[in-house]
């Protein structure tokens, strides 16, 4: 259990950064990342002895998503107004609030398939083993991702480039 | 692309609050709740998998023949839908049979006392004309065999211990074809709609027939069977026109009621009489208020005699006022009258469906499916089965009860749902495994 709430502890910001990512919600992402660490927790005698508990996190948290937007399509959930997360006034506010609402247009592959390339920096074939599909697949994604991402804020997103 | 998601996610990082120890706790509650989970569905799985192969057991002759002596016999419980059907065969050896059943336009079965259903050789009596005749110890059964080639008969007498099959060419149906015998060996034959009887001790067989197809329908007598030679003889009592006894007194003698002279006959097998009786009024139970019970109406070939030769029962059934019908019984006894009381009025006592009698003071009555028996020696019967008649082994009746697992969970309980609840079992089982899957295939898709 040490060795997991060590773990845990050192990996909660990044699982939270991606979360927030995918859902777009605070609370929304706070329950994904716990629900996470609780799939993890119920395996963690095998995957920490496999040495990829981090991968193995990632999975749980982008399927777990899917589940999520699976459930939305069905029934669709209350999401604040309110995101202090993104500060309370000023520019850089503004900015990442044109941000966030450019990521939520992207279908929820879109997304995830940013979020595992550009934040987490995974390559297109480790992209591909965590989403269950193809290299190609991943990279038409991205590619139409960013694409939006820059019709819908050319400004501030003139400078992304597919890599 | 990188520092612009960081950026958005600058401050989510200090506003989101997991805690590792409560998920570490609730992973553990989980797993065991999983891992008792699966232990009950393997449980439940290995249950149903007993049972299901012990329904589809295609061995239903090899039973453990029933231990006469020590009283195995018995009655099963329950009556269930079979999976498997088996039709007896010459060498098969099923043991003792608790008794004998018909299934309306199917055909005659033996009831082993586990409940399993042996069909009978003679199954195209699909209309039950030919009732078979099941021994007291239930170890021999003999029936007439229809439908074999041109339509010839012939009676057969089965020994369930030890497989051994007697064919008797020499007794059939008595059914031509333009007026010519369909079996040309057939020297007597056996009426439909008529029971047969085994002696006490099972070597003798007595019938309703006559000499033989030329002989035509009327000419119906009481016809004797010898079961180990196949000595046929016929039996009529002296100074008298009674076709058919009533039943056997012991081995060597029958007992006849003579409805319309109002008497009573003991004779020996050879029809002499070795006591004849005055018969008393019938007291007791009164059928109905418009139907009295008159012995003219004594239908003799319905009703068999006591084990302990005290007792004949018969079924009457008035010819006027209502429809109701009684079992009426005669105490016999060395003296000039023979006491008799009306015991039971029943409307379930069906004409073509005789009596079975153990050591009880009242003899079994067939009742129509589901419930084939009444009273404390109940037996009840999937409705699906379509059984019009029951014929009881005596030793069946005083043994004691095959429940099995449904008749130990269920009982009497007859709803369709009792007879399926391996069926629906096993589907719930198949639909939550196909649910499982399914969410399982849905989870590993992004």
């Amino acid at each position: 259990m040490d060795e997991f709430e060590a773990w845990a502890r050192g990996r909660t910001a990044s699982l939270s950064r991606a979360a927030y990512l995918l859902t777009g919600d605070l609370q929304r992402a706070e329950d994904l990342v716990q629900e996470t660490l609780i799939r993890v927790a119920g395996h963690w005698r095998r995957i920490s002895r496999s040495g990829e508990p981090d991968a193995y996190a990632r999975t749980v948290l982008h399927r777990l998503a899917v589940d999520s937007w699976r459930r939305q399509r069905a029934r669709p959930t209350e999401v604040s107004a309110e995101h202090p997360e993104l500060g309370v006034a000023g520019p850089d506010v503004e900015r990442r609030l044109l941000v966030r609402e450019a990521l939520l247009r992207l279908t929820p592959r879109q997304r995830a398939v940013l979020v595992l390339r550009y934040l987490d920096d995974l390559t297109e074939v480790q992209t591909a083993a965590v989403l269950g599909c193809s290299p190609n697949t991943v990279k038409s994604q991205a590619r139409q991702a960013l694409a939006r991402l820059r019709d819908l804020a050319p400004d501030l997103l003139a400078e992304l480039e597919v890599r | 692309m990188r520092q612009t998601l960081l950026d958005l996610t600058d401050d989510v990082a200090v506003r989101i609050h997991v805690d590792p120890a409560a998920a570490w706790a609730r992973a553990r509650r989980r797993t065991v709740r999983r891992r008792v989970g699966a232990a009950l569905v393997a449980a439940v799985a290995v249950v149903l998998v007993v049972v299901g192969l012990r329904s589809l057991d295609p061995r239903p002759v090899a039973l453990d023949p029933a231990d006469h002596g020590s009283g195995g016999l018995g009655l099963p419980t329950r009556l269930g839908h079979q999976w498997l059907s088996h039709t007896l065969d010459n060498g098969d050896r099923p043991g003792a049979a608790a008794g004998l059943v018909h299934r309306q336009g199917v055909g005659w079965y033996l009831v082993l006392p586990s409940g399993r259903l042996v069909g009978l050789l003679a199954n195209d009596d699909t209309t039950g004309e030919y009732p078979p005749a099941i021994s007291p110890d239930g170890r021999r059964v003999a029936f007439m065999q229809l439908g074999l080639a041109d339509d010839a008969s012939r009676l057969v007498v089965a020994e369930l211990d030890t497989g051994q099959m007697r064919f008797l060419s020499t007794v059939d149906a008595g059914r031509t074809r333009d007026g010519v015998p369909t079996n040309p060996l057939a020297e007597h034959r056996v009426n439909g709609q008529s029971p047969m009887r085994f002696s006490p001790d099972g070597s003798h067989l007595i019938v309703l027939g006559g000499a033989s197809a030329a002989g035509g329908p009327e000419d119906g007598r009481a016809v004797l069977i010898g079961v180990a030679d196949g000595v046929v003889t016929t039996v009529t009592p002296a100074g008298s026109s009674l076709a058919m006894p009533a039943g056997w007194l012991d081995d060597d003698h029958l007992v006849w009621i003579d409805g319309e002279q109002r008497q009573g006959l003991v004779t020996d097998l050879t029809g002499t009489v070795v006591q004849r009786a005055r018969l008393g009024e019938p007291s007791g139970v009164v059928m109905t208020p418009t139907a009295e019970v008159d012995p003219s109406d004594w239908a003799q070939w319905v009703g068999p005699v006591s084990p302990d030769g005290v007792t004949v029962a018969g079924g009457v059934v008035p010819t006027s006022g209502d429809l109701a019908q009684a079992v009426v019984t005669y105490r016999i006894r060395v003296g000039e009258t023979w006491p008799g009381s009306t015991n039971v009025g029943t409307s379930h006592l069906a004409s073509l469906c005789p009596l079975s009698w153990g050591e009880d003071e009242m003899p079994a009555l067939p009742r129509d499916a589901p419930e084939l028996l009444g009273g404390e020696d109940m037996v009840v019967a999937d409705a699906s089965l379509h059984i019009d008649c029951s014929i009881w082994a005596g030793d069946a009746l005083d043994g004691p009860r095959h429940r099995g697992l449904t008749g130990r969970l269920f009982g009497y309980q007859t709803a369709w749902f009792y007879w399926w609840w391996r069926e629906l079992l096993l589907g719930a089982a198949a639909l939550a495994g196909v649910l499982l899957l399914g969410r399982r295939r849905l989870r590993s898709r992004v």
